[in-house]
């Protein structure tokens, strides 16, 4: 096996895993509010994740950036409540501030703490030839990104339709918003249980 | 409906203490033709290593070297074990380095076995870099659990 394809199955099999709780719950905060029309921007906002957390892991592998782990951990919980608490109060995204083209920032900002914690694990691992098992690494995680959220995009399909079929009135909200109020009120709960359990 | 709320129970009950655990170890395995010495350098979180040792206390240098040993397994090319006749251990802010070195006149059909941790984490992967012909770049080698030796040459 090249070395390569040893690291992007590192980096695969550490999202596409149960301990990837938290990355899994922060991928399914942000693409909750999204349907497959809004495809372009859900692509968008998971690029900008991409692009935060790849800074940050080459910066701290790289020993350039040391963040305290901590706070980190802390903080990673906390992007998941953020990302879930703003899906519930933006009810029309079109009518959101700069018309909800701050999301790809948020979710930029976000992945810079999500790399953090990687990154933590990873610095003391990779100390010489740092290159080849990094881009391996961070391309397996963006393979199990994939993943995740397609299997996530495709849960939330049936989920609309089966909520579709329930909806009684046309007073009530479309199935998409209903779905994504309780995916996100759920992730909230238990984002915000870590916080507590990690607060430094 | 029902598939999101297994998927979000799961992960609740996860309730990961940090932030996203790896379990995973570094290995470097070296052949010095001059010397006649193999030299294997292990890299481990330190706290992995103390979970699986010594339920989250440091342990001694004796015991690491001891685990060592029996976790990490290089037979020559007629299937003997080769044994290591110096251990060092250094501990570093997350990682453990463990440096074992051996006697080996060659290393032609040799095979190296890594079960570094396995008997603790399930999703464990160990991934071994092996230079022995003197390549530019090593041969790399991944072990998960249930594994068996693996050639070091190509």
């Amino acid at each position: 096996m090249s070395e390569l394809l040893a690291f992007v199955g590192l980096g695969f099999s550490h999202i596409v895993n149960r301990d990837a709780a938290d990355h899994i719950l922060f991928l399914m905060a942000l693409a909750a509010v999204y349907r497959l029309p809004d495809w372009r921007e859900a692509v968008w906002v998971a690029t900008a994740f991409t692009v935060g957390h790849s800074i940050t892991l080459a910066l701290a592998v790289t020993q350039a950036l040391v963040l305290p782990t901590p706070w980190v951990e802390f903080l990673i919980p906390l992007t998941i409540v953020a990302t879930g608490v703003e899906n519930i109060l933006v009810r029309d995204r079109a009518r959101a501030p700069w018309g909800g083209r701050y999301r790809p920032v948020f979710s930029g900002v976000f992945g810079l703490v999500h790399g953090a914690g990687f990154a933590n694990y990873l610095r003391g691992l990779f100390v010489a030839r740092v290159a080849v098992p990094l881009f391996g690494f961070n391309l397996g995680i963006e393979l199990g990104q994939v993943l995740v959220l397609s299997l996530a995009a495709l849960s939330f399909v049936a989920t609309d339709q089966w909520v579709a079929r329930l909806r009684r009135s046309e007073r009530w909200p479309a199935a998409p918003r209903l779905r994504a109020v309780a995916v996100s009120a759920s992730v909230i709960l238990i984002a915000a249980r870590w916080a507590l359990e990690r607060a430094p | 409906m029902k598939a999101v709320i297994c998927l979000l129970a799961a992960l609740e009950g996860s309730t990961p203490v940090h932030a996203h655990p790896l379990h995973t170890t570094l290995t470097t395995i070296e052949w010095q033709p001059d010397r006649r010495a193999l030299q294997i350098a292990v890299r481990v979180f330190t706290q992995d290593l103390r979970e699986a040792l010594s339920r989250g206390s440091a342990a001694p240098d004796s015991a690491v070297c001891r685990y060592a040993r029996g976790a990490i397994v290089v037979r020559d090319g007629s299937g003997r074990p080769l044994q290591d006749t110096r251990c060092t251990v250094q501990d570093t802010a997350d990682v453990t380095w463990i440096r074992l070195e051996t006697p080996a006149v060659s290393l032609a059909s040799a095979s190296v076995l890594n079960a570094f941790l396995f008997e603790s984490f399930n999703d464990q992967v160990n991934v071994v870099q092996a230079r022995v012909a003197g390549g530019r770049r090593p041969r790399t080698i991944v072990f998960t659990k249930g594994d068996g030796p693996k050639p070091i040459g190509a």
